[in-house]
């Protein structure tokens, strides 16, 4: 049984036992030195009426109790054992049971590397069946305070690089099929190093000789040939590359320098960090000390290794890929645990995920702008796919935005999740501001409650035409909570039990351009430059329904299928048997068989509004229940249009037939929206944005051309905003944009082109204006072309249920005209 | 606030042969182009790489190469960012090494051509070098072994946004701020994503307005819910067929026929049930559950007849292709489909009467059967035997029953002979009889639906009455005293 001593005494002598801390219990002329630390950590301290700390808690174990155990996920607390060794077991891969690997012995700390590393524990922590344990438990802002007593500092970075270097040997004994002899990898771990690497180191430059090799276990690396260690730019790689010239990217489980085991060589590229990187560094005069450490590693590493000595040239690869690698592992989304993907192509600016995480959080965490990449779809392939990661959580391997939370409230969770504790969150706001992607907000703690609405209010709201009113921004700077995605954690979308996961946004997408994924998998390019033993190894997230949606095809094949069979049967009725004709015995005709079928149909077809209210639990994917509305009500329509024969009828039956033609119509025509608008977007907008930002930025370019008119520059500079706008504001100029969809600073280009002779006549300061009008108009028209097409993908929906709820009511009357005058 | 100062600069080229230079200047700028104090030609080089300024007695270094990047000590130096230069920092851009030494205010850069940057390079200077390498190799070695104590710092210094920062913000974006920079940045706002396009009112006013619309022509337009005009007869206020077949006119109402009460049929004997009409219809009919409705449906526009619709009603049920029974019993195209001439190329087309219908014939008729049979028997030029039943039945239904109409010759009685037909017997005339039988029957069914045409000349109804008020469903015609009428 744990028992939890909160005797604030206990603690003290907790910790000034062991030694690693005891300097924070310190004294000096019978006062702490570090009072305030101390008080934080050991008793929790009150700011302004918010609690910061405590961060340390004691315990004591039972025999045979488990502290940690290897795969959970608890990336907030470490350990440091009081009194009582710890047994330390590690599940053997071949025969899944628990090994003893070792013992913990009293005064020292375990668990940090989940809480570093953020990754799950790996190691399971038993107290042996005969004693019991006392162990310190400490939060993750603990360690920020503890680490600047040395003693504490130095022994924590020593255990980190020491259980890292353990680890990583254990892996390439296991990966490596047991080539290393325990022997060879107790040899391994006494020559090799376990480094960290923040970004932008540079690990050796080209020319230099090969002193070591690096064995990368964790991180990215970018190996340069030919051309200077800085960033690469988009500019660089557009102007070419030349023969000499090479660039390439490494991942975990790559090993660097093989070539100078044998025989002294230089390295052939200049290698760089780009994200933290974890490394294993064999110098090579120890290696040759070996001569079958020498030879072992030499042989094994060679095997899973991708990098040779010298990098590939780069004009023979794919630019985009090169490009579209660059920007995964440099803006580090490579290295979230569950991405969020959006393709472009696909999407169709409706916000519904925005929509959904704002229905089941009460205030939206995702953001549809963010970092948009342009990559092949396939390798190899020619057609281009834009992803675009918008700002919501990543759930990264390396959380930026822990490191400053004063009380622990932000961490990983059970689930591997990043979140927030809102009972210990104080709403300081250090997170969001640290976190590079954008993906936290402050939110009101707790928002006025809405006053309950009176009922005549709701009637009125139903019948008010006006557009719905934006929710309220967040204008308090006090009483804040820090808010972001949990993965839907907790909610009912997640049940206790659930076997697959599913988030609101993901289940809410009536395309299926959203999905969350393992980043290593979904980007092909990255996780070609994985070494081979850690490329299969997955994190399993979902289906990448952007490869492969096998039940999205189902339902295509069902769907054409169907209405095909369904539309020959009944014409060939028709021709049989006549539009009234009973067939055989019964009383049915094909009227009413078509019209029944109809019914039916246009019933189904209705659950998709119903369905798309549901965003609080499970309820299928919504882009399947979109593909059985579009089928289904194609099936239906051909239906019912069949069901009216030559006929038109009364006036009722006409306007419910052009009622229903036009549904059918306005269904077609938003169908080809969808399909057509998406794309021609994504070839002109260069980087997706939200409609409102478009329009901002129109009245921006609006207002700086009517500066530049009715400015200082008089008459002359008006009369160069009227001919640049009856050149660029013209509707030709707007169907240039659909129809040329030339890159902006093309497009630019060939604007300023135009005008150059009008340019050459004037002074130097008309001239910078006549191109300022140009660069605004041209933007300008731009913009207005990507609005239009933003307004076009929800233009067509209002007639469309307009259209359906006259035709669902005339339709309603026609059902009970005939149930009343036919069926009697 | 810094202020640049004017300082003094010692360049020493250790890669050029030329004599150490001194320079003041307030800025130094490094790079490939010749109007940069510090030219270092080389394609990794950018145009202006670098530039090193001195403020309040330090010497910073910023690096303004997007493409290749300068390293202060084996570390990039972000674009456009500046970091101190300290006495013994080494530089390096693209190949060239920069080693910086204060000598008192001024700043002495030793610049050095790092070894060879291609491999072939420096597999020749390989030999040159090797002493120095091992020298380099102990260092390494000796720097591994020695374990660094700040490797966690990677984690606790404040990354820099850089993320954020790759971004190249494009030129649609809104460039001026959303809202105040600072912590309110992070303030949750809302996007347009958390309202519905178009408002849900719109959906609720389309009901309101079409069942409203609906309900207003239920009572005031009532022609709206009509699938098509009701006939001239049941739309007229007066009745205008003399003598009147109907009780009352109609007046285009709905409710006389459609009721909650009773069924369409009796509606319509209700009102049809004068000295001129009568409702009554025959007992086949009534016994398989055919109505007024299944001959003259409404519904059909003005021009419609419900008279000559109930004549063309008859050859949708009875047709050889309706296997539905009434009673068990099918109903066949009647007289086997032909109206006309009864023998084609030498054979009986006409299917005959079979014996249940024969049965049913009053007993003279079955007797006068006999005889004809005996007659044709003794005919050398008949065909089989089943020819000469059909011949006797056809010519037994005719002769000396059926009285003729105008245009036929007959007997004393006026009714039909051998002779109506037949203008001459030695040898037989089998031409005149082909042309005779459409004086009676020509109801005949033409068109791809099968429907009776010129429903004004004798048909169906002409001789098997539908109405009859004597409880005997034949024209007339047929009866007895009908001649002349």
């Amino acid at each position: 049984m744990t028992k939890q001593i909160t005797k604030h005494r206990d603690i003290l002598r907790a910790i000034e036992n062991v030694e690693i801390i005891s300097e924070l219990v310190e004294r000096r002329d019978g006062h702490y030195v570090h009072e305030l630390d101390l008080e934080v950590i050991a008793y929790g301290r009150n700011y302004n009426g918010k609690k910061v700390g405590p961060y340390v808690r004691l315990f004591e174990y039972a025999p045979g109790e488990v502290l940690l155990r290897e795969g959970d996920w608890g990336g907030n607390t470490f350990y440091i054992s009081v009194a009582g060794a710890l047994d330390v077991y590690v599940k053997d891969t071949a025969s899944g049971e628990d090994r003893k690997v070792g013992e913990i012995p009293p005064g020292t700390s375990f668990g940090e590397m989940s809480v570093l590393a953020g990754i799950p524990r790996n190691a399971t922590i038993r107290v042996p069946p005969d004693s019991t344990a006392s162990v310190l438990e400490l939060t993750r802002p603990a360690l920020r305070l503890l680490r600047k007593f040395p003693r504490f500092g130095q022994q924590l970075d020593a255990t980190y690089r020491q259980h890292g270097l353990a680890r990583a040997l254990v892996e390439v004994k296991q990966f490596t099929g047991d080539a290393f002899s325990a022997e060879l990898i107790e040899k391994l771990g006494q020559a090799a190093r376990f480094m960290v690497y923040s970004r932008h180191h540079v690990l050796f430059r080209e020319g230099d000789p090969v002193d070591r090799v690096v064995f990368i276990r964790n991180g990215w690396v970018r190996r340069v040939r030919g051309m200077g260690a800085g960033t690469l730019g988009v500019e660089q790689l557009a102007s070419g590359l030349g023969e000499q010239e090479g660039v390439d990217f490494l991942g975990e489980g790559n090993c660097l320098g093989l070539e100078g085991v044998s025989r002294d060589r230089h390295w052939g590229y200049t290698a760089t960090v780009l994200q933290r990187t974890e490394a294993l560094e064999v110098s090579i005069p120890r290696l040759r000390a070996d001569e079958r450490l020498r030879e072992t590693l030499a042989r094994t590493f060679a095997d899973f290794s991708l990098a040779d000595d010298v990098v590939s040239v780069s004009t023979r690869l794919d630019k985009r890929v090169i490009t579209a690698t660059e920007r995964e592992i440099a803006t580090g989304i490579v290295d979230g645990a569950n991405l969020l993907v959006m393709d472009m192509d696909k999407c169709v600016r409706c916000g519904n995920c925005s929509l959904a995480c704002h229905k089941v959080h009460g205030q939206s965490r995702l953001l549809r702008r963010g970092i948009h990449i342009e990559r092949p779809l396939k390798l190899g392939g020619v057609s281009t796919q834009h992803v675009l990661v918008p700002s919501v959580c990543m759930h990264c391997q390396d959380p930026e935005c822990l490191t400053g939370c004063p009380t622990g409230a932000i961490g990983r969770f059970v689930g591997g999740q990043i979140d927030i504790d809102p009972k210990t969150c104080i709403g300081c706001g250090d997170c969001a501001t640290q976190c590079p992607y954008n993906a936290i907000s402050m939110i009101q703690r707790k928002p006025d409650a809405p006053a309950p609405e009176p009922f005549a209010a709701r009637i009125t709201g139903w019948l008010n035409l006006a557009p719905e009113k934006l929710p309220p921004p967040v204008a308090a700077t006090e009483n804040l909570l820090a808010a972001k995605c949990n993965l839907c954690a907790g909610t009912r979308l997640n049940p206790p039990g659930a076997r697959t996961e599913s988030y609101s946004c993901q289940e809410n997408c009536p395309t299926g351009a959203l999905v969350r994924v393992n980043p290593r998998e979904y980007f092909t390019e990255v996780n070609q430059r994985l070494g081979f033993i850690y490329r299969d190894q997955t994190h399993a997230i979902g289906r990448n329904i952007h490869k492969r949606d096998t039940l999205a095809r189902l339902f295509h094949a069902f769907g054409i299928v169907a209405t095909i069979a369904v539309v020959l049967l009944i014409v060939r009725g028709l021709l049989r048997h006549g539009l009234d004709g009973r067939l055989g015995d019964t009383w049915l005709t094909l009227r009413w068989i078509t019209g029944l079928v109809g019914l039916f149909g246009v019933a189904a077809v209705m659950t998709y509004p119903a369905r798309k209210q549901v965003y609080r639990r499970r309820a299928g994917p919504l882009r399947y229940w979109m593909l059985a509305h579009v089928y289904l009500g194609l099936i239906a329509g051909v239906v019912l249009l069949l069901h009216g024969g030559r006929a038109t009828g009364g006036l009722l039956t006409s306007a419910l037939m052009m009622t229903f033609d036009a549904v059918i119509l306005t269904g077609l025509f938003g169908l080809a929206c969808y399909y057509v608008c998406p794309r021609v977007m994504t070839s002109i907008e260069g980087e997706p944005l939200l409609v409102e930002d478009l329009q901002a930025r129109r009245a921006e370019l609006r207002a700086t051309l009517s500066d530049i008119a009715f400015g200082s520059g008089g008459s002359l500079h008006a009369s160069l905003r009227r001919k640049a706008r009856g050149r660029f504001l013209s509707v030709s100029f707007l169907l240039r944009q659909y129809f040329r969809r030339e890159p902006l600073p093309e497009l630019l280009a060939s604007a300023r082109g135009e005008f150059e002779g009008e340019a050459r006549s004037l002074d130097a300061e008309s001239r910078h204006t006549l191109l300022e009008i140009i660069e605004a108009s041209v933007t300008l028209r731009r913009v207005d072309s990507l609005i239009y097409l933003h307004q076009l993908l929800k233009l067509w929906l209002a007639p469309h249920v307009v259209a359906t709820s006259l035709m669902l009511v005339l339709m309603l009357v026609h059902v009970i005209q005939v149930v009343f005058f036919a069926v009697r | 606030m810094m202020e640049t100062q004017a300082s003094k600069y010692i360049i020493t080229r250790e890669d050029l042969n030329v004599d150490p230079i001194a320079l003041l200047t307030d800025g130094l700028k490094i790079g490939r182009l010749p109007g940069c104090e510090l030219v270092l030609n080389h394609p990794t080089v950018s145009r202006l790489h670098a530039g090193i300024n001195a403020a309040d007695g330090r010497f910073y270094v910023f690096n303004f190469s997007h493409s290749s990047g300068t390293t202060l000590n084996g570390r990039v130096i972000p674009v456009e960012e500046a970091e101190v230069l300290a006495d013994g920092d080494a530089l390096q851009i693209g190949p060239f090494i920069l080693h910086a030494q204060r000598q008192g205010d001024a700043l002495n850069l030793r610049v050095s051509l790092q070894v060879a940057v291609k491999i072939g390079e420096v597999e020749a200077r390989d030999d040159i070098h090797a002493a120095s390498t091992r020298a380099v190799e102990a260092k390494q070695d000796a720097r591994l072994m020695s374990g660094i104590s700040d490797s966690l710092s990677v984690f606790w210094e404040k990354r820099k946004r850089e993320a954020g920062k790759m971004q190249r913000l494009s030129a649609l974006r809104p460039q001026a701020p959303s809202r105040v920079l600072g912590k309110a940045r992070f303030n949750w706002t809302p996007t347009r994503d958390l309202v519905r396009p178009w408002p849900v009112s719109v959906f609720v006013w389309g009901v309101i307005v079409v069942g409203l619309l609906s309900v207003v022509a239920a009572v005031g337009y009532t022609k709206a819910f009509s699938p098509a005009p009701l006939s001239g007869a049941h739309a007229r206020a007066t009745a205008q067929v003399a003598p009147a077949i109907a009780v009352r006119p109609n007046a285009n109402s709905c409710t006389t026929c459609h009721t909650l009460k009773s069924g369409m049929e009796s509606n319509c004997a209700a009102c049809h049930q004068t000295e001129a009409f009568a409702a009554t219809i025959t007992k086949p009919h009534v016994d398989a559950g055919i109505t007024c409705v299944n001959c003259h449906a409404e519904h059909r526009g003005v021009e419609f007849s419900p008279a000559a619709d109930g004549v063309q009603a008859c050859a949708s049920c009875h047709d050889d292709a309706n296997h539905q029974l009434y009673r068990g019993k099918p109903v066949k195209t009647p007289h086997g489909g032909t109206f006309g001439y009864p023998v084609a190329n030498g054979k009986w087309v006409w299917a005959g009467l079979d014996q249940a219908e024969w049965a049913r014939k009053p007993p003279g008729v079955r007797e006068a059967l006999g005889r004809m049979e005996d007659a044709a028997h003794r005919q050398p030029t008949a065909g089989d035997a089943a020819d000469r039943q059909r011949s006797a039945q056809f010519h037994i239904l005719h002769l000396h029953r059926v009285k003729t109409v105008e245009g036929l010759r007959g007997n004393k009685d006026g009714e039909m002979s051998c002779s109506s037909c037949h203008q001459s017997f030695a040898p037989i005339d089998r031409i005149t009889p082909r042309t005779t039988c459409a004086s009676c029957h020509n109801g005949n069914r033409a068109g791809r639906f099968q429907s009776v045409v010129a429903g004004d000349q004798p048909n169906c109804v002409s001789c098997h009455v539908q109405h009859f008020k004597d409880a005997r469903p034949w024209a007339s015609l047929f009866l007895d005293g009908a001649r002349g009428q």
